[in-house]
């Protein structure tokens, strides 16, 4: 196939600014990225349908090899309408953030940064937890570890991890 | 104001405008072609209610070869004096906003005469003082009144071009006086 | 026999509701079930011992089997075997299980919390256990292994609420897991060695793979793992004595007769085949008999009853793993003798330990005095139980020591090895006299210096359960002929010149007695000297706890874990975007370059000049875009860009494509401007420069691997393509002489149906976003609304100074009373009346929508469609609003959003089932000719109706933005407080806004 180097030069500079836009913080920026990157893949199937011809308008005796690629187009319609319904739902996001908040940024998780600041102490794992020496207390309820204290009416091992 | 019934009559030059678009799209003017786009116009026009225009009934073809003939003139003679003030001029320019009276009260030619000024390169219209049917229009490269005069005396000859073509007798009629009077 | 495992099932999942009704008595109806398994398997039994246990399933003489195939590609099967090591094993799950059940119904209160969900998961471990005895093909034998996992952490974490509880559960999941896994492996790989995954069949050529070398003795040996770590062996024993926080039944059932029965099963089931592999007797010896000493030597230092049974259970199980694995047929008579006399004994004294508690609120031996004469029954039946344990004549533990004394005695022969096992097996036989002694001692002693213990008296149904397990122990002790009628056919698998030696009580003098002999009396000693041995324990230096080192790896795992999540998840999204796309940029790369993808040869500039100029302003767009600070002017440029793309199309030959960006980008940018009219005019760059550095290197890396891929895959192509035949196709097939539009709506209908619903779900999407309270798809007519209302921004008008000054002389110039051009124009304030934009939109309206018709129909042959329709339609719509207002938009759309997006999915979801009913596929197309008077020959394609479909969502779809952008923002931003934004508000919204209201 030949390649048109001009398609191939707007579909990376399509993807290359469509990036850059996307890591952005102000979600109108990202959104422009996206929209970018759509206008860029819909390049990018343009070019790889191959050379321009006839338009896919059926007359008869044409050679079949004249027509354009017919497939990809339509292929890039659906994707120009599906962009559209993107777009215009991420609009709606932007005027809600904006609303909610007074801006229109990208934030940061703050449950996610929370994650790495974790203790290695984990109380369910270790915690020193006093051995008890029924299954039946007096106080309704067995042993609650709300106190480490031990149940009622049982005397517990007073060895520490020794008498295992 | 509530929708109401308008009489056929009334909708009968826009039902033919849409039949002769219909026609024109398709480029066959039969008449089964003619026919579903008649019935087509029909429910549009139903469908959707606008109010209805009173157009002033006169339309002078006779009159239109040559407006558009002058129009298509100007058309290139402006884009080419644009471009050249552009390139040497540039932000050097002395524009303004000129204020056109125009003869007419009908909204319809008051925006067929903006319309036709804005498309040619050189000005736009800002503003339309609907009471007193003035166009603010904003033109590159007037330095002085005369040139301001120049602009308004190009406006009204459009608006005068208009009238012959389409406008209403009464505001034919002004013209021919004022014609008459010069 | 599936039939027995599948009513087991269906029963625990009924008893919860159960439960419900009949409190803890619904125990009784649970212990039925395994109850009348158990009189089937005595039924089965005659013919099992009887059969050939070498036997492939369905040979003649063959054991009773089952196979259902499940999933043949994976030589998946539901086979099922009984033979006679399964009837042994499921005499305890199913005898056992029986009993326990039984014994809960008088365990439990009836308002214990969860009795239900309890019972439920007993009975559903008992029939996981019979289904993994019965199992012949090694995965699902792997799936009934994991289920009794499952199960045994739903059990042991019963008293949910306590910490010790939810603690050993969780420990004893892992533990079993992990081996469960390295069991999966090695089956895996012995199935795949063996080229099939039937037991019986493995086991039937054990020879031959056992010949094969490593790979099967390490399969054996991760095999061992598994069972290893079921049964509790050091180094991963520490989870039973801490499982003993389980409510005692469950101790009784699983930790003695049945779950850590599963591990001694496993080595019991591969013995006769691969006892000879590599790893196998220095696993099990090894760890058998370190755990056998360690359990016990531990089990004299305990004070909680349950736990000196605890560590007594992992001494045992050392012990008869040992015996199990040893091959030969003494060892494997002698194994099952072993195997049944501990369920037996163990399961009796958990249950007494239950009664104790139950009874007297504590287990500590310490606390307990007297318990013995105030119930005589108990501790008759403790003391069978306990001194079957400790080997004393007649009852059944004695019977079995007797026969691996006998089969260790045998090996002593053989080598100093043997010997050392005897001695060790000695010396754990008398610990275990040793701690059997304790318990007797410490649970029913009279002690004194100390109260009697309140014990009320124990009913008889409470007592029964651990009655009838120690009247079995003394009764197959006096009488073990049935037991040894059992054992002998599994022994008989084993490939041996000597006959099998047999259960009896009296073997007459010899090694085995002696050892017997010594074993009580050195028992009995160690004993009475329990005080001073105590204080010999203490002055020991006590080793690393196993517990312990699992609980630092685990906090390692954790830290680890911790770590790695803090670095990789930094909850920003452009941090995410950036690794993602910088694999996406590297490996594709790696690929290319690895496998030398081809390039291609032939390049051209491009297809003509005019395409280079388009390129080259939509290019400087793209740079304006990028560039731009102001909000607008970027939007602007990206729609050049659009715009710029609609011209490529249109030079590339792609008609349709050009139409549709061109009407798509239009309405983009009217939805740009409508939703960001609120928001401040300038963009700003907060990114420090090194992000943008480092964002601008990947992109431009991302654009370039984009442009190398397609140049490869360009290269790559070597088949002709499949459309070359869809022109003709679409016209002879389709109807259509538009390839484009034949193949949206007929030849892929899949994919537009697909978008079309999503277009739908995004316009739903938009309005519930703006709208928050329901759509309001009500229309408010224009003639409930004062003239010149909307929009009036009165304040301004008030305002001194330009803005104000502009805004009165803007009202008067268009408060001027004459002829309306729309319907609803009067409602907007003067001051923003357009009338050149009122006239415009007055005349060409309905042109408009007859061009959208027109496109609609005509696309099947020419350029248009339903999407450029449709489209068209909703710029028509949006000059209206634009123009008018959002009451002139309600006005315009008699029909409101969501039913057009209902009625066109409606239209395209009949198009797409209706040729069902007429025998042909789903949307099969038609082409119908006809002749009408009028109109001449017609000739309809009932894809048309697809398409009319299609048009009338995208319509809807363009309405909705309009309202939701349009018509709902004007609504609340007329009911706010017109106040300009105040910069204190946030820091990060710049102070400067000015004329964006709108």
């Amino acid at each position: 196939m030949t390649v048109d180097i001009t398609l191939i030069v707007l579909m990376a500079v399509f993807f290359a600014a469509g990036i850059y836009l996307l890591l952005e913080r102000s979600l109108t920026r990202v959104l422009l990225g996206l929209i970018l990157l759509g206008n860029g893949a819909n390049i990018l199937l343009l070019a790889m349908s191959g050379g321009g011809g006839r338009s896919p308008l059926y007359v008869s005796g044409i050679a079949a090899e004249d027509y354009t690629d017919s497939l990809p187009q339509a292929l890039i319609l659906t994707a120009i309408v599906i962009t559209f319904a993107v777009t215009a739902f991420m609009l709606g996001i932007i005027y809600r953030s904006w609303v909610l908040g007074r801006q229109d940024v990208v934030q940061d998780d703050p449950e996610d940064r929370r994650v790495a600041d974790q203790p290695s102490y984990d109380y369910e794992d270790d915690a020193d937890i006093a051995a008890d020496t029924t299954e039946f207390s007096d106080d309704g309820s067995d042993t609650s570890d709300a106190s480490d204290a031990p149940s009622s009416g049982a005397v517990s091992a007073d060895r520490s991890g020794d008498a295992r | 104001m509530s929708r109401q019934r308008i009489p056929l009559i009334t909708e009968l030059p826009l039902v033919v405008w849409l039949v002769l678009v219909w026609g024109a799209l398709w480029q066959d003017f039969g008449v089964g072609n003619l026919a579903f786009g008649a019935i087509l116009a029909y429910v549009v026009v139903n469908f959707f209610y606008l109010p209805p225009v009173e157009l002033t009934g006169r339309f002078n073809v006779l009159w239109l070869i040559p407006f558009l003939g002058r129009f298509f003139l100007k058309l290139v003679t402006a884009s080419a004096e644009v471009f050249w003030l552009a390139l040497t001029r540039g932000s050097r320019l002395r524009n303004a906003v000129v204020a056109v009276t125009l003869r007419s009260h009908s909204d319809f030619l008051v925006t067929a005469t903006g319309h036709a000024i804005s498309l040619i390169p050189g000005s736009l219209v800002l503003e339309v003082d609907r009471s007193t049917s003035t166009l603010y229009l904003h033109c590159l490269n007037v330095a002085s009144a005369d040139d301001a005069a120049a602009i308004r005396r190009d406006v009204r000859a459009t608006e005068a071009w208009l009238i012959r073509i389409m406008g209403s007798r009464d505001d034919l009629a002004a013209l021919r006086a004022e014609g008459v009077r010069r | 026999m599936l039939t027995v495992l599948i009513a087991m099932f269906a029963l625990a999942l009924v008893a919860p509701v159960l439960f419900s009704r009949l409190g803890r008595s619904a125990f009784f109806v649970l212990a039925a079930a395994p109850a009348a398994a158990f009189v089937w398997l005595l039924v089965e039994l005659p013919g099992v011992l009887a059969a050939d246990q070498a036997a492939p399933n369905g040979a003649p003489g063959a054991p009773p089997s089952l196979v259902i195939p499940w999933i043949p590609s994976l030589q998946l099967e539901l086979a099922f075997r009984l033979d006679a090591l399964a009837a042994v094993l499921c005499i305890l799950i199913l005898g056992v299980g029986a009993l326990v059940l039984f014994y809960c119904a008088r365990y439990f209160k009836n308002d214990d919390p969860d009795v239900g969900a309890f019972g439920a998961q007993l009975l559903a471990f008992a029939a996981a256990m019979f289904g993994l005895v019965l199992a012949d093909d090694l995965i699902l034998m792997f799936i009934f292994w994991e289920l009794t996992t499952i199960l045994s952490y739903l059990l042991i974490g019963y008293s949910r609420h306590r910490l010790s509880a939810r603690r050993s559960a969780l420990q004893a999941l892992i533990i079993t897991t992990f081996g469960g896994l390295a069991m999966l492996v090695g089956l895996v790989m012995l199935g795949q060695e063996a080229g099939t995954y039937r037991l019986s069949e493995i086991l039937a050529d054990a020879d031959a793979l056992a010949a094969r070398g490593t790979l099967v003795d390490v399969a054996i040996a991760l095999v061992l793992v598994g069972a290893v770590t079921k049964s509790a062996l050091v180094p991963f024993h520490f989870w039973l004595p801490a499982a003993m926080a389980a409510p005692t039944p469950v101790s009784a059932y699983l930790h003695a007769a049945a779950m850590v029965k599963a591990g001694v099963f496993l080595v019991a089931r591969f013995a006769p085949g691969f006892s000879e592999t590599a790893f196998w007797h220095p696993v099990i010896f090894v760890l058998g008999m370190a755990t056998m000493l360690l359990g016990g030597w531990r089990a004299l230092r305990q004070f909680d009853l349950k736990l000196v049974l605890a560590y007594g259970t992992v001494s045992q199980l050392g012990f008869l793993t040992m015996v199990v694995g040893l091959g030969g047929r003494d060892g494997a008579v002698a194994g099952l003798g072993l195997l049944l006399a501990h369920g037996f004994f163990k399961a009796t004294l958990f249950l007494v330990v239950g009664i104790i508690d139950h009874q007297a609120g504590t287990r500590d031996l310490r606390v307990l005095s007297g318990v013995g004469a105030t119930s005589p029954v108990l501790f008759a039946v403790a003391l069978v139980a306990a001194g079957s344990m400790g080997g004393v004549p007649p009852l059944l533990g004695f019977v079995a020591k007797e026969s691996v004394f006998e089969a260790f005695a045998h090996r002593a022969e053989d080598g100093a090895a043997g010997t050392l096992l005897l001695g060790g097996i000695v010396v754990g036989s008398v610990l275990t006299f040793a701690y059997s002694a304790r318990f007797v001692w410490g649970a029913f002693a009279l002690k004194h210096g100390g109260p009697r213990t309140a014990f009320p008296r124990v009913r008889t149904s409470f007592l029964l359960a651990p009655a009838v397990l120690a009247v079995a122990s003394v009764v197959f002790g006096v009488w073990p002929g049935p037991l040894d009628a059992l054992v002998q056919p599994y022994a008989a698998l084993f490939a041996s010149d000597d006959a099998a030696p047999h259960l009896a009580l009296w073997h007459g003098f010899g090694l085995p007695l002696l050892l017997s002999g010594v074993t009580l009396a050195a028992g009995g000693a160690l004993y009475l000297l329990r005080r001073p041995f105590e204080q010999f324990q203490e002055r020991l230096p006590s080793m690393r706890e196993a517990e312990v080192v699992y609980r630092s790896v685990i906090g390692v795992l954790d830290d680890v874990a911790v770590w790695i999540t803090g670095r990789t998840q930094r909850g920003s999204l452009a941090f995410y975007l950036f690794v993602i796309l910088a694999t996406a940029v590297v490996t594709p790369l790696t690929a290319l370059i690895i496998f030398d993808a081809p390039l291609p040869t032939s390049f051209r500039i491009a297809q003509s000049p005019a395409q280079v100029v388009v390129v080259g302003a939509i290019i400087v767009g793209i740079i304006a875009a990028l560039r731009s600070n102001k909000r607008f002017m970027a939007v602007l440029m990206v729609g050049i860009t659009g715009y710029g793309m609609a011209a490529v199309f249109a030079l590339h030959g792609a008609p349709d494509l050009a139409l549709t960006q061109m009407l798509v980008e239009t309405i983009v940018l009217v939805a740009f401007v409508l939703a960001l009219r609120s928001l401040p005019a300038r963009l700003w760059n907060r990114a420090e420069s090194r992000h943008r550095l480092l964002r601008a290197v990947l992109g431009i890396a991302f654009g370039g691997i984009m442009a190398v891929i397609a140049m490869s895959a360009m290269a790559s192509r070597n088949a002709a393509p499949i459309s070359l035949a869809y022109p003709q196709m679409a016209y002879d097939d389709g109807g259509g002489a538009n390839a484009v539009n034949v193949l949206l709506v007929d030849i892929r209908a899949w994919d537009t149906f697909g978008e079309i619903t999503v277009l739908a779900l995004a316009a739903t999407g938009i309005a519930s976003l703006i709208f928050i309270r329901g759509r309001s798809d009500h229309r408010r007519r224009a003639d409930g609304v004062e003239d010149g209302s909307v929009d009036r921004g009165q304040e301004l008008l008030d305002a001194r100074g330009r803005s104000g000054a502009a805004l009165a002389l803007a009202a008067r110039f268009a408060d001027v009373p004459r002829d309306p051009w729309l319907v609803a124009g009067r409602t907007l304030a003067p001051e923003r009346r357009s009338i050149v934009f009122e006239v415009v939109t007055r005349l060409i309206f309905h042109t408009m929508i007859v061009l959208s018709i027109y496109l609609l129909v005509a696309g099947h042959n020419l350029p248009g469609g339903g999407f450029a329709g449709g489209l068209t339609a909703g710029i028509a719509l949006a000059i209206r609003y634009l123009a008018g207002g959002r009451f002139e938009l309600a006005e315009a759309s008699p029909v409101s959003a969501g039913a057009l997006l209902g009625a066109g999915l409606a239209i395209v979801s009949l198009t797409a089932a209706a040729p069902l009913l007429l025998g042909g596929a789903v949307l099969e197309s038609y082409i119908l000719e006809f002749w009408l008077p009028v109109f001449g020959d017609v000739k309809f394609v009932t894809s048309t109706i697809f398409d009319i479909g299609v048009y009338i969502i995208v319509v809807g779809l363009v309405l909705d933005v309009l309202r939701s952008l349009g018509s709902e923002i004007d609504e609340r931003s007329e009911a706010d407080d017109p106040v300009e934004e105040d910069a204190g508000a946030d820091a990060l919204v710049p102070p400067a806004t000015e004329g964006v209201r709108p």
